[in-house]
């Protein structure tokens, strides 16, 4: 199981930066690639397009939109589980 | 106003070029201005480092870097530096700092020191440095000017009518131009170049005229870009220019004869500061 956050160390000696999220884009059960955008967070200077570090399925969405994030923040759970087993299977079937 | 996208997912280069800063334990400000061009810089492997702390004597609106009573300098800050360039193999370093209104000479001496040392330990490397006003003394400035930094860059950051409004009251944009116009005259073989951040609430004709004033000291490379209010209590954003708008901006500048111009809504000083000096030597 793997957490998606909102990045912390993107800038790494500031941790004081604060944001909201805008949107979520997945929902439980919907799967999700690897460097997929997945939800997007405002800040004052721009709009932070949050990916996937993860091929999975979304077991929990842990944000909602609106609500205050920071670095870190948790966004949504995913599984990992059989995701080797699938993609040796699609490399098998190509 | 349609703010800007930025895909954020440090890479494997950008955790690298953090591992190596954070265990010398230097500063940079890409971290330090929330600047959005780290995922790019760092994931390519560069950075821009700041010295003399974190906390700058200066209150400057539009800026995100602290504010206040600054640290003591660290002696060991021109090594750290250097040792930094040497882990991450740069060839061209770009190094800034805070304002140190503190100290009696700015800052100078730690500036000479470090490019220096980084000239020391890495042979052949190219020196940008970014440096306050010093107050306007040309002994500062000739102590920087003499460690032999290749390119030195001093912003204006805005223009002349907003100067009073959004830099802190120690700067001034009459002094800033008397900079950048000492350093080419100390040494006419030193790249000169300067930064303006559109979108506080400039007029076109002022943006024209801030130019024509840099290319009146001498100025080589221009950078142009687009202000992004890092934070609510800051200077408040007037205006998103366009794509159209950077590049008709950047086709003036040329014309008033830069030798070379970043032009760009997330161009800041230090971006792709390698190929601007390149274009502005062959120039």
């Amino acid at each position: 199981m793997v957490t998606v956050e909102v990045p912390g160390d993107l800038w790494p000696r500031r941790g004081d930066w604060k944001g909201r999220i805008v949107s979520i884009a997945k929902m439980p059960g919907d799967r999700v690639f690897e460097g997929e955008p997945v939800a997007e967070v405002e800040i004052e200077k721009a709009i932070l397009v949050i990916e996937s570090p993860v091929t999975g399925v979304v077991e929990e969405v842990l944000a909602r939109p609106g609500d205050p994030v920071g670095p870190g923040a948790p966004i949504l759970r995913v599984s990992t589980v059989g995701e080797d087993q699938a993609q040796g299977q699609a490399k098998q079937a190509a | 106003m349609e703010k800007i996208r930025l895909r954020v997912r440090p890479s494997r280069r950008h955790r690298d070029v953090a591992k190596i800063v954070s265990g010398l334990g230097i500063a940079t400000v890409c971290e330090e201005a929330l600047c959005p061009n780290i995922g790019e810089c760092w994931g390519s492997g560069t950075a821009t480092f700041m010295i003399m702390g974190d906390v700058c004597t200066r209150g400057c609106r539009f800026c995100y870097v602290k504010s206040g009573k600054p640290q003591p300098l660290d002696p060991g800050e021109p090594l750290k530096v250097a040792l930094a360039v040497k882990r991450m193999g740069l060839d061209y370093v770009t190094i800034t700092s805070v304002d140190r209104d503190d100290l009696p000479d700015g800052g100078a001496r730690h500036y000479a020191e470090t490019i220096r040392a980084v000239k020391r330990l890495n042979p052949g490397v190219v020196v940008e440095v970014l440096i306050p006003d010093f107050q306007g003394s040309r002994e500062s400035l000739r102590v920087v000017v003499e460690a032999g930094p290749e390119v030195v860059a001093h912003n204006l950051e805005t223009v002349k009518r907003l100067t009073p409004k959004v830099r802190d009251r120690r700067a001034g944009y009459e002094q800033s131009l008397k900079v950048l116009e000492t350093v080419k005259e100390m040494d006419p073989g030193i790249i000169t170049k300067s930064s303006i951040l559109l979108g506080m609430g400039e007029e076109p004709w002022e943006v024209v005229e801030a130019m024509r004033d840099l290319r009146g000291v001498g100025v080589d490379i221009l950078v142009l870009s687009q202000y992004l209010r890092p934070s609510p209590r800051h200077h408040p954003l007037a205006k998103m220019y366009t794509l159209v708008e950077f590049k008709s901006l950047e086709e003036k500048a040329r014309s008033l004869g830069f030798k070379a111009v970043i032009a760009h809504p997330l161009a800041r000083t230090s971006y792709k500061a390698k190929e601007a000096y390149m274009e502005a030597i062959q120039g």
